[in-house]
């Protein structure tokens, strides 16, 4: 029998359950249309704004982040790099509230004894429940950023769209992203693997949310200023990191503990 | 070689003793009842057997493999019914097949699902989601589900409970059509009835076992067996014409009636009519005393169970 039948079996399974879950799929479509609501909007709010609001100059850190740029276009550039962060937060959020329940709400409905009694192994079983929240919050991640990105173009002068989409930006979203989502499935899940109710399981994962909330503080206070290698780094240490917990999974997830001390 | 076979299986939960030294053979094609209270260790024993959770000491073979070094085997050819069906109720009943048939690399999916969704009668219903049906309903597509991979071993824990009347003659039902399937059929239970109607031999169970024989030889065993001659009016000198027959053992007068311990009623009741009418008592009917496997579980676990 197939090990990869059955991981591919098991998220066939995920993915139906999710598609018949209205919080989950709330959080899926949900997370993406705000985030890309607030962006435009806070855009667009600024671009209306008279050229020079306050007379102030704009801080050497905006200004070093605009590159030439000055005035009410180079806001509007350094909240788009917030926004940015604000899209990397959707890997995090959708794969770990997913992953959250992955375990736990199995077990609160009944459904992880016949499932376990099959000859899935643990590393399979965990593979599906890795995959099958990862996809759609990487998906949604990549469908919001693309949502903005068309407003964007279509709505921002030349100049403010071509600091949009660089390098940096990318490289983020094509590959942190999906690192990202994994780091936060794998914490949701271990949480989940360790609970006994989905949705402090759900709360207590966010907390993986939180060094990318710490990012964002330090590019608002100029103290972090996003780049290619800041990306590639950040990358490095994500695939250590998810690497780790994988691992780490694997050991938390003890099937005779999972059956016998949960009640 | 038997289908199950257990051998000082022992569990522990920290302090605590779930299963004690259990040691049982299981032959193939058999239904065998475990029959035990709530807390006895039936479902600690069944998940031993069914390899998800491992013995602390002792080991087992189940389908020819064991527990403890050939675990994904022995998932791979044990079929295993848990106590709720744990079904996915918000999706089509099919496709809660479906899965199950991908986890056990089944093939002819589809065929080996409509066989048994036909058989229990569900057919018509593949594609509800199962939080729609009837308990019974529910409990029979989990039994469907675990039969789909044909799997030589049957572990069947608690079936019919939590079910109405209706709903758990529906599921004895089912599980008495298998019986001709010539798959060993571990049911749990504490419906002695239920017991007695589907199984060939019953394991009384308390953390240790107690007992293990057909229904009949633990009444037997018991009870001896007893023949209750109907005479009208029993007195004390129809007691002592009976009691003075070759082959009777022990008499008691109840009612009408005196009911007598017989190795062998078959040699002995002809004498003991003969006797009786020759004494002039009107012998109405007689008949054997059928103790019920209630009052065998009640005699073995209230007397002999002590033990934690």
């Amino acid at each position: 029998m197939s090990s990869a039948t059955r991981v591919r079996a098991l998220i066939a399974k995920e993915w139906s359950e999710l598609l018949h879950s209205r919080l989950l799929l709330a959080t899926v479509v949900g997370v993406p249309l705000i985030f890309v609501g607030v962006a435009s909007a806070n855009m667009l709010t600024v671009a209306a704004l008279p050229p020079d609001p306050t007379g102030d100059p704009l801080p050497a850190y905006m200004l070093e982040m605009c590159d030439g740029l000055d005035g009410i276009p180079c806001v509007q550039v350094y909240l788009a790099s917030m926004f940015h962060l604000l899209f990397l937060m959707t890997p995090m959020v959708i794969p770990s509230t997913i992953a959250a329940h992955g375990v736990v709400g199995e077990k609160n409905a009944k459904t992880l004894e016949p499932l376990l009694a099959t000859p899935i192994t643990t590393a399979e079983l965990l593979l599906a429940k890795t995959v099958a929240p990862l996809v759609p919050g990487v998906l949604a991640t990549w469908f919001g950023y693309a949502a903005w990105m068309a407003i964007a173009f279509a709505t921002m002068p030349r100049p403010v769209v071509a600091h949009l989409l660089t390098p940096p930006w990318a490289l983020a979203m094509v590959f942190a992203a999906p690192l990202m989502a994994a780091f936060s499935t794998l914490i949701g899940l271990m949480v989940s693997s360790r609970s006994t109710d989905p949705r402090a399981a759900q709360q207590v994962a966010g907390l993986g949310v939180l060094p990318l909330v710490g990012l964002i503080f330090g590019q608002l206070s100029g103290l972090v200023l996003v780049s290619a290698p800041l990306v590639i780094a950040l990358c490095a240490c994500l695939l250590v990191l998810d690497a780790g917990l994988w691992w780490l999974a694997t050991q938390v997830f003890e099937r005779e503990a999972i059956l016998t001390r949960w009640k | 070689m038997n289908a199950i076979i257990a051998h000082e299986l022992t569990r522990r939960f920290d302090d605590r003793v779930a299963v004690d030294h259990l040691s049982i053979e299981v032959a193939p094609g058999e239904v065998i009842g475990f029959l035990g209270p709530n807390g006895a260790g039936k479902t600690t024993t069944v998940r031993m057997l069914a390899g998800l959770i491992a013995p602390t000491s002792g080991t087992a073979e189940v389908a020819g493999f064991r527990i403890d070094t050939q675990v994904v085997h022995v998932r791979a050819r044990v079929g295993l019914l848990t106590e709720t069906p744990g079904l996915y109720d918000t999706l089509p009943a099919a496709q809660n097949l479906r899965l199950f048939a991908h986890l056990y690399g089944c093939d002819d999916v589809e065929g080996r699902i409509r066989r048994w969704l036909e058989r229990f009668g569900l057919w018509e219903r593949r594609d509800d989601p199962p939080g729609s049906f009837s308990k019974g309903m529910r409990q029979k597509l989990a039994i469907a589900r675990a039969l789909l991979h044909d799997p030589p071993v049957l572990f069947l824990d608690e079936p019919t409970s939590g079910l109405d009347p209706e709903a758990a003659t529906v599921v004895r039902d089912a599980i008495a059509s298998l019986r001709n399937d010539g798959r060993t059929i571990f049911l749990c239970t504490h419906n002695l009835t239920e017991a007695e109607r589907l199984c060939d031999r019953v394991a009384l169970f308390k953390t240790r076992l107690i007992a293990v024989d057909t229904p009949r030889a633990l009444r037997d065993q018991l009870f001896g067996r007893q023949v209750a001659f109907h005479v009208g009016r029993a007195d004390d000198a129809l007691l002592a014409v009976l009691r003075a027959v070759p082959g009777v053992i022990e008499v008691a007068r109840n009612d009408s009636r005196l009911v007598a311990r017989i190795d062998d009623p078959e040699a002995t009741n002809p004498a003991a009519v003969r006797a009786l009418v020759a004494a002039g008592a009107d012998v109405r009917f007689v008949g054997e005393v059928r103790h019920s496997l209630e009052e065998v579980y009640h005699e073995l676990l209230g007397a002999r169970a002590g033990t934690p």
